[in-house]
């Protein structure tokens, strides 16, 4: 069992790097996340506000302040990404419950389960997007958690080279094929094409 | 996976075709692909689809972007701003802004156009806990008018869930700005502090408290040139406080603590929550420390420097120096200090030295007990100074040194305790939303407390009064309201831990870890390869999976929410003994909600005895108290200790308090479920029927008690065969209770699986089957895996299985079961043995005779241990055990008990009840191999008009008695009849089992037999082709399982 240390503890202890000790953050922000998660899947923005820091970054700065001498911060980007595709996919999760009544069971709602609705909405491109990054985990468990950063954290390329320990070409070329690989797996909201579906 | 691993290494090389293919134009890539690729046509599948990905949009790619979009947009996060909408309000302008969140002046157009403070609170909150706490607060609010108070209108959400708070506009400074821009002298000083007391005790005299006042809450606006303090944010604290609680019990972020300066010892203590009006007054206590002195009692930067339990301790052991010898101390800024008091240097000191000096001492003591009483008695105080009369406040004396000794020693003990509730509070981390409703609800049962505390006296008095009949009277009504009052707190109570999730804990819980353990291991290990890491994370995912997270989060709630109540309960309240014994009254109720019956046993115990003691035996509480007592007894099984006393308080309850008393129906239906659970129905009948007329006549059809009334009805209606009503009954139940409290009340779950069951033991399956899954389901997620009710609706989620005859699919179920119910509930539990009972049939339906045997009659001997020799159960499991019996063809064993289960029956059930016809049935089966043939007919044949009617819907039983009578008839020589049986019954077991060929088996069988025997007496009737004909069906049915 992971032990939970006072934050104090985990900060001056932390060395750029400790990911386990970042994750013992996590649950201070759990929160944030989820209403940030809320807000998304309830509203959502136009995306053109395109400021590439990510809120996972916002949260983070609430809770250490401008510390710029301290370079835990990509770290934690990497575990709070992480931790926003979790909180994503099950508010997703949820509403989709939500909608099928409530009453359905949990457990039960697969992705399969969920193709047959009419249109696509945000939750269920959430859960898409999860299982195919699940998906391609197993083959290249590298270029998803790649993806995961940069998607759901909206890390920066430099940030995740950083935090994976690998080039910055490295991380491009990861993108660049696990982008590809998602862009030709996803469903496309068009009828017809669900064959395209591996 | 073998299969896997190709796959990957396919898309490993995929990848690279990919990468260089990129760079390359349309013709050189068909080259490149050629070459690379050679004939394997999944691979250059794999790299078209990933060139032609590559012009195709990522629906999501901009997620982050998005979500960053989202949250600039709401209130309270990056953008909102003049002219933005919040509800009925319109945003005009952004006026502070803090750690709490921002505020904005608004404009409010319905019902009445003004203008308004609207506060957006920022950072994590639970939003529907806050704006619920601000609800069951909003009354008490709405009770307060002082010119000193601001007004708190309204609370609400934001779109995108943020708690926003709207208040009086106050155009004012923080009172110690104010006091300082208009160089105020002390005198003045007072006077506005004294007002602010005043405000305070009028909040607190209408049962609110403020517990975060500050200067930036207690603005002084400049009307004429006097200065009027107002007291802003009433309310608010304490909606958004549980939270700031938790979050100071172990963060050491100095600005999600409010503001550690004002915060009081008990704030700043383990539990945090501990909170009273004299908190208030500590505050009060600070801010006028500071309007003396100009710096707090603790030096900010100290408090804010130091880490968390350090801050803590300084607020809790430390005494700030006196307000005169820190003016005195503080030489460099001492003229800068006088001269914002328009007093001069010299004389400051002196001023303040002594009777100022004590007021504010005794208003910041760290004992509050030793504080003032009230803000009105320091109020009181100051006036008394400044009228030139002795103040109150006295200086320390020796027992107030000895104490701060004490105080010393104790700080360890709190720093001990903190580690402990680091760790609780750690583990809950993800998932706030029970802790906070804990906190309100501890609060709202304080707070009733302390409202009881004063009706307290008259309670007794009237307990004990004889002669004084008006006033008796008076505070016997009184005493009721009380009553009603708490039942409304433990109500509140229970709904909140409705609505606990502690399955979603706990899932949330293993789902974090695995996160965490993924990460470190990524990390750790650099050198690890994929599949190395891979596997790791999923052997950590497979030994976490036996954690049993729910329980865990349970555990938690016992430990955070429950214990802390009892122990508190231990320590505070042994003055008031009928205060404590409502409160273990009411927990005692949780714990054996919760199905912790060992721990509800004493609570619910000694609550009774104080009851008895300080009441008297017959009032009112006195018996609804025992009431409990016998409910649980019933719970466990103890039905004959149970049934004496609950008898008891019935008489006493009728004769003390009438018969339509809340009370008495309560005893008097207690009682008859008692009955109609021993099935003594004759007996529950009429009790169940007059609490039930009582009810609905004096409560309302739609009152709980009268629902629950009406489910015992059900219970008793099924007892006595009459299954239609009963289910008409149950379904209303249910609907009534879904519409009323919500489907994942435990009561409606309660509901729920009654009916579920009864349309499942009607044979109704496909109806019963979403229903019992819901219910097992629902109960697992709201009760938690371990719950009695949970396993219970387990048990017959598996049994309908069963009579679906999924037996793969019911045994693990109910092995499962078994063992957990061994171990949560023990052997002796009825629960226990019902699932015992349970697996025991389902080996048997699969002829596993063998390992059927020891488990059945271990049922039986546990049933007649806990629920006696005649309770229906008990008759049922026996009769299972003697069909076990019969299928290893130890009949005469098997006769003796269908014998005795015959002769309780009789006494039981009317004649015609199915469950007596069922039984006359199976004693008929074990007859007939020991050669008694007649004897059984003599049983079954007076019954054949009876039995359809009689079994209604319920198919298999009739076939099955159908049979039984077709075989005998065929045996004693009525083939006839026999044929007409046997042929009735194989279209019933049609009905019942659809394709299965199972059941159909033996009444073929039987046919087979009967027109052999038929063409033997009377041949050449074309019998014989009759049998060759049935013989043939039996051998073209399949045989469903191997080896049977």
């Amino acid at each position: 069992m992971l032990g939970f240390h006072s934050v104090a503890e985990i900060l001056s202890n932390a060395q750029p790097g400790d990911e386990r000790s970042m994750a013992a953050l996590l649950p201070l922000v759990y929160d944030e996340l989820r209403v940030l998660a809320a807000g998304y899947l309830n509203r959502g923005g136009t995306g053109h506000t395109l400021q590439p820091t990510a809120l996972v970054h916002e949260a983070f700065m609430k809770m250490v302040g401008n510390d710029k001498g301290w370079s835990g911060r990509d770290h934690f980007m990497a575990v709070a990404s992480k931790a926003m595709r979790h909180v994503l996919v099950d508010h997703s999760r949820r509403k989709n419950a939500d909608k099928r009544g409530g009453g359905a069971p949990r457990a039960d709602i697969s992705i399969d389960g969920l193709s047959a609705a009419p249109n696509s909405t945000r939750e269920m491109r959430v859960l898409e997007l999860d299982d195919l990054l699940t998906q391609l985990a197993k083959a290249d468990a590298r270029s998803a958690r790649v993806a995961e950063m940069r998607l759901f954290g909206g890390m920066s390329q430099e940030q995740i080279a950083r935090v994976l320990g690998i080039s910055r070409m490295t991380v491009t070329t990861d993108w660049q094929f696990a982008r590809a690989w998602l862009a030709s797996r996803v469903r496309d909201d068009a009828p017809g094409e669900e064959a395209k579906r591996g | 996976m073998g299969d896997n691993s190709i796959e990957s290494q396919r898309l490993a090389r995929a990848k690279e075709i990919f990468l260089a293919a990129r760079a390359l134009s349309l013709a050189q890539r068909e080259d490149l692909i050629a070459r690379e690729c050679a004939d394997d046509a999944a691979l250059i599948a794999l790299v078209r689809e990933l060139l032609a990905g590559e012009e195709m949009p990522l629906p999501f790619e901009s997620i982050a972007d998005d979500i960053r979009a989202a949250h600039d947009a709401r209130p309270g996060g990056g953008s909102v701003g003049s002219g933005d909408r919040i509800g009925n309000y319109h945003l005009l302008e952004r006026i502070g802004e803090g750690g709490f969140g921002v505020v904005f002046m608004a404009e409010q157009e319905k019902p009445v156009r003004r203008k308004v403070a609207l506060k957006i609170i920022k950072l994590g909150m639970d939003t529907k806990q806050v704006v619920a706490r601000f609800e069951a607060e909003r009354q008490a609010l709405a009770m307060m008018e002082h010119p000193s108070i601001a007004r708190v209108f309204d609370a609400g959400a934001t779109e995108t869930g943020r708690p926003y708070f709207v208040m009086e506009l106050v155009k004012g400074m923080p009172i110690t700005e104010y006091c300082d821009q208009h160089k105020l002298p002390i005198r003045e000083r007072l006077t506005l502090i004294s007002q602010v007391c005043e405000a305070l005790q009028h909040a607190h005299q209408r049962g609110v408290i403020h517990r975060d006042i500050k200067p930036s809450n207690v603005l002084v606006a400049d009307s004429g040139g006097v200065g009027m303090p107002k007291i802003i944010d009433f309310g608010i604290a304490k909606a958004t406080s549980a939270r700031l609680t938790e979050k100071t019990i172990f963060t050491e972020f100095r600005h999600m603590i409010g503001t550690p300066e004002y915060m009081s010892p008990e704030q700043a203590g383990e539990s945090g929550d501990d909170v009273d009006t004299r908190t208030d007054v500590y505050a009060v206590g600070v801010l006028l420390y500071e309007l003396l002195t100009g710096a707090t009692p603790f030096d900010s930067k100290r408090l804010r420097s130091a880490a968390y339990g350090e801050m803590q301790r300084i607020i809790r052991e430390e005494d700030p120096p006196a307000p005169s010898t820190r003016v005195a101390s503080a030489s460099e800024s001492l003229a800068t200090v006088a001269q914002h008091r328009s007093t001069p240097p010299t004389r400051l000191s002196g001023t303040i030295r002594g009777e100022l000096d004590w007021i504010v001492m005794k208003a910041m003591e760290k004992d509050r007990s030793r504080r003032y009483d009230s803000a009105g008695s320091m109020a009181a105080d100051i006036q008394r100074y400044l009228s030139g009369h002795a103040v109150l406040a006295a200086p320390p004396d020796r027992v107030y040194l000895a104490r701060k000794f004490v105080a010393r020693h104790r700080g360890a003990v709190v720093a001990g305790s903190l580690v402990a509730a680091t760790l609780i509070v750690g583990l809950a981390g993800t998932s706030w939303g029970f802790y906070n409703a804990d906190a309100r609800r501890r609060e709202m049962v304080r707070e009733k407390l302390r409202a009881d505390e004063q009706a307290e006296q008259a309670i007794k008095e009237s307990a004990r009064a004889d002669a004084a009949a008006t006033q008796a009277r008076a505070a016997e009504a009184e005493a009721h309201k009380r009553a009603r009052d708490l039942e409304e707190v433990a109500r509140f109570q229970t709904m909140m831990l409705a609505q606990i999730d502690p399955a979603e804990t706990g899932r949330q819980l293993l789902h974090d870890l695995a996160s965490q353990f993924e990460a470190s291991l990524e990390k750790q290990n650099p050198k690890l390869t994929e599949a190395e890491t891979e596997s790791r994370r999923n052997r950590f995912v497979a030994d976490l999976s036996k954690v049993n997270a729910t329980e865990t989060a349970i555990e938690l709630i016992n430990r955070a929410i429950l214990k802390p109540s009892v122990s508190t309960l231990d320590t505070q309240f042994q003055n008031q003994p009928l205060v404590d014994a409502r409160l273990r009254h009411g927990l005692g109720g949780l714990y054996a909600d919760l199905g912790l019956f060992d721990v509800a046993g004493p609570l619910l115990r000694r609550a009774a005895e104080t009851f008895e003691k300080e009441l008297g035996p017959e009032h009112a509480d006195t018996l609804d108290c025992k009431v409990s007592n016998y409910d649980l007894l019933r719970e466990q099984g103890r039905f004959a200790e149970a049934e004496a006393l609950s008898k008891q308080a019935v008489q006493t309850a009728r004769r003390a308090l009438g018969n339509d008393h809340p009370v008495t129906l309560t005893a008097v239906s207690q009682l008859g479920m008692l009955f109609t659970a021993q099935g003594k129905l004759e007996e529950a009948e009429p009790l169940l029927r007059e609490a039930l007329d009582s009810r609905r006549r004096t409560l309302g059809p739609d009152h709980i008690d009268t629902l629950s009334s009406i489910a015992s009805m059900g219970s008793l209606l099924l007892a006595e065969g009459k299954r239609d009503e009963a289910e008409a009954l149950r379904r209303q139940v249910w609907e009534a209770l879904r519409d009323k409290r919500g489907e994942d009340d435990p009561l409606t779950l309660i509901a729920l699986n009654n009916l579920g069951n009864m349309l499942s033991s009607s044979g109704k399956l496909s109806e019963a089957e979403p229903l019992c899954r819901m219910a097992a389901e629902k109960r697992r997620r709201v009760l938690g895996e371990e719950h009695p009710f949970t396993l219970s609706s387990l048990n017959n989620y598996a049994l309908l299985l069963q009579r679906q005859g999924k037996y793969t699919e019911a045994e693990p179920l109910l092995r499962d079961t078994l063992a957990t119910m061994r171990r949560v509930l023990g052997d002796f539990h009825p629960y226990t043995s019902n699932v015992m009972n349970g697996l025991g049939t389902v080996l048997q339906d699969q002829r596993r005779f063998d390992e059927a045997e020891p488990l059945l009659r271990e049922a039986v001997e546990k049933k007649r241990l806990s629920q006696g020799d005649r309770n229906p159960t008990t008759l049922l499991v026996i009769g299972n055990y003697a069909r076990l019996l019969r299928d290893l063809e130890r009949h005469a064993e098997a006769e003796t008990l269908f014998r005795e289960v015959l002769a309780v029956q009789r006494s039981q059930l009317k004649a015609g009840h199915p469950e007596l016809l069922f039984t006359l049935t199976d004693l008929a089966s074990v007859l007939r191999p020991q050669g008694q043939a007649h004897e059984a007919l003599d049983l079954l044949s007076p019954l054949e008009n009876v039995a359809p009617k009689s079994f209604g819907s319920d198919a298999r039983r009739l076939a099955w008695f159908e049979y039984n009578l077709g075989v005998l008839r065929g045996a004693t020589g009525d083939f006839e009849a026999g044929e007409k049986c046997l042929l009735h019954c194989l279209a019933n077991f049609q009905q019942y089992r659809g394709p299965t060929a199972d059941g159909k088996r033996p009444p073929i069988k039987a046919l087979v037999d009967l027109y052999i025997a038929w063409n033997t007496a009377d041949a050449g009737k074309g019998h014989d082709s009759q049998a060759r004909e049935w013989k043939e069906r039996l051998d073209a049915l399949p045989l469903s399982r191997p080896g049977k």
